[in-house]
């Protein structure tokens, strides 16, 4: 029996070494049963600025007010095992699972001429988005996209649609749900440039994203 | 509204107008200026003042003086108040060189209505000394920007008599006038997002047509009113959907699967066919749909971006946006033998809409800095800029 258990730890915690740490669940956080539990590495940079938010690793065990989220230590696997989470390495699951829930700043991306394709480094941010969405079930967000003011109205608005599919679908890629996004095109608009020349245009050509509870 | 001429027909004709009113009755459209206004700005017609032309459209005329003076043809007529608030007017169109009359027709009329009386004058005129219909009687409706909100407004072709349809914080785009010129469909983003709506031109009166999830857009009525065809993203991708003209809760039918950008349909006049752009072959081109069969061909083959279709009322035209490095243009292409001729110079063309005689096309573009609306004729020979307060955009012409 004894042996048997070993051999199902040994196997859970090689599986859980194994796991890419953007498919461990969040919402696990809550009352976590089961020792499927994985140490989520949060990105550097989101780990700096939650250290920021949060005051310090200390703060960690506080509810956070702004998003009403509970937050709860994860229990370590039980009986141990070479990779079982030590209590440093419950912290930075901690740490990470505050990083994750901060909304990042970066709301607009943009867009070559006639073009839906999102920038390379588009991914990162939306990565954070995505992991925030994903924390957050009841976090709505509203894509608009937008164009540049050349040419048919029309075709614009369908370009702008396609603008506003390319975040959702990075999302949705990432895991979050489809109904906790809608995208929307408003097509040329509501530029945010009103002049007529490429640096203008340039700044016209994006998505944006809203949480429609700001 | 202001109406320049740019351009005009190598040989005008040469038209003596005779006042319709002696004295000029205060508070009245002048008659024989809004004849006149109407004639010079078709670019086929030079006005003369003859000062020996009388009030009354049987005065007798020195014709020997007025041949001398080059006159082609002279245009007598009155204007005679009754009661009411009724106004009779009537015209004679006389040819200088043969010294006789050409037609003559009389009016009977509210008096609110003269300017129309007097819009017809000019058609009757055109009609008589050229053999083709003017683009003088019917109206327009455009979107003026000013001030952050938008406005949809019809006015007369020369347009007076301008009045707000609707008035909107938030942007319209694409108005479609309906078969019978009493409807307009038109995109309103007042939900933050568009939606298509059909309204009542005489009342207000209005409806959702297309309200799904999505965008809701590019509004083109089918030959009998009954239903339009629009574009939706509610499938994620911008495609075609037929939906009913009342607005009744129902599925839209999906006309075609491109998985590409499919958008700004609009029906030949004859019903069988739709044109739309598409950019399913990689770039915005001009495409169309056989409705009996479903099969489509590609129309557009010069440049990389050809969209905004929009086809004459006789069928045999249609006027388009075309890209010629960089610059947007108004195009026209006969659809018999699939030539094309680039009608404009300017850079930032938008929205061709054909007049009913099938021979001008009213458009919208970027003037000194603002959004003014134009016309050219399918010939590229004569062109007007239309100004007013405001940016003005998004022009359609009323098929009546």
């Amino acid at each position: 029996m004894r042996a048997y258990l070993a051999v199902l730890l040994a196997l859970l915690v090689m599986g859980c070494a194994t796991k890419p740490s953007k498919e461990a669940p969040i919402e696990s956080i809550a009352g976590v049963a089961t020792p499927k539990a994985t140490p989520i590495k949060a990105p550097a940079k989101a780990a700096a600025a939650s250290t920021k938010a949060a005051g310090g690793g200390a703060a960690v065990t506080q509810p956070l007010q702004s998003s009403g989220v509970q937050v709860k230590p994860l229990d370590a696997p039980v009986g141990g095992g070479a990779n079982a989470a030590t209590p440093v390495a419950a912290d930075t699951a901690k740490s990470a699972v505050v990083a994750a829930l901060a909304r990042p700043s970066q709301r607009v991306f943009l867009f070559d001429y006639d073009s839906a394709v999102l920038a390379p480094d588009s991914h990162q941010v939306l990565d954070v988005h995505g992991a925030y969405l994903k924390a957050n079930k009841k976090s709505e967000v509203l894509v608009q996209g937008h164009t540049d003011e050349r040419g048919s109205r029309e075709y614009n608005l369908a370009l702008g649609q396609r603008r506003a599919e390319s975040i959702k679908q990075a999302l949705v890629l990432l895991g979050v749900p489809d109904a906790q996004l809608e995208a929307v095109s408003l097509g040329a608009e509501k530029p945010v440039s009103e002049g007529h020349d490429e640096a203008d245009w340039m700044k016209n050509r994006r998505s944006v994203l809203l949480y429609k509870d700001e | 509204m202001t109406i320049e001429i740019v351009g005009g027909a190598a040989n005008r004709i040469v038209l003596a107008v005779g006042p319709f009113s002696s004295p000029a009755i205060a508070g009245q459209d002048d008659v024989a200026q809004i004849v006149s206004d109407d004639l010079a700005l078709s670019g086929q017609f030079r006005i003369v003042n003859e000062p020996s032309l009388l009030v009354g459209d049987k005065a007798a005329i020195g014709w020997g003086r007025v041949r001398q003076n080059g006159v082609d043809a002279v245009l007598l007529g009155q204007v005679i108040p009754l009661p009411n608030n009724t106004i009779e007017v009537r015209f004679r169109l006389y040819d200088a060189v043969r010294a006789i009359q050409i037609n003559g027709f009389s009016y009977t009329l509210p008096a609110r209505a003269l300017r129309d009386a007097a819009h017809r004058i000019a058609e009757e005129v055109h009609l008589a000394l050229l053999g083709a219909p003017g683009a003088f009687a019917g109206r327009v409706t455009y979107v003026v920007k000013q001030g952050g909100r938008y406005s949809l407004r019809v006015s007369d072709v020369d347009g007076h008599n301008a009045f707000a349809v609707v008035d909107s914080a938030e942007p319209i785009i694409s108005p479609a006038w309906s078969p019978d010129g009493q409807q307009i469909a038109y995109v309103s983003f007042e939900e933050r997002r568009p939606i298509v709506y059909v309204q009542q031109v005489s009342d207000g009166r209005r409806w959702a047509v297309a309200r799904f999830r999505g965008s809701n857009s590019a509004p083109t009525w089918s030959p009998d009113g009954r239903s339009l065809v629009v574009a939706l993203t509610r499938d994620q991708v911008s495609q075609l959907y037929r939906v009913d003209a009342s607005g009744k809760e129902g599925n839209p039918v999906r006309l075609m699967q491109s998985g590409a950008i499919d958008t700004e349909p609009v029906y030949s006049p004859d019903g069988r066919f739709i044109f739309f752009t598409s950019d399913r072959g990689g770039s915005p081109q001009i495409y169309r749909l056989e409705v009996a069969t479903n099969e489509v061909q590609r129309i557009t083959f010069d440049g990389a971006y050809n969209t905004s279709p929009t086809v004459s009322k006789d069928g045999q035209l249609m006027a388009f946006v075309h890209r010629d490095q960089g610059a947007f243009r108004i195009a026209v292409m006969d659809l018999a033998s699939r030539q094309i001729h680039v009608l404009t110079e300017t850079e930032h063309d938008q929205s061709p809409s054909f007049a009913p005689n099938n021979r001008v096309i009213l458009y919208a573009t970027r003037s000194r800095g603002k959004g003014v609306l134009a016309t050219v004729s399918v010939d590229g020979k004569i062109k007007q800029r239309l100004t007013q307060e405001g940016d003005l955009r998004e022009p359609a012409w009323s098929p009546l």
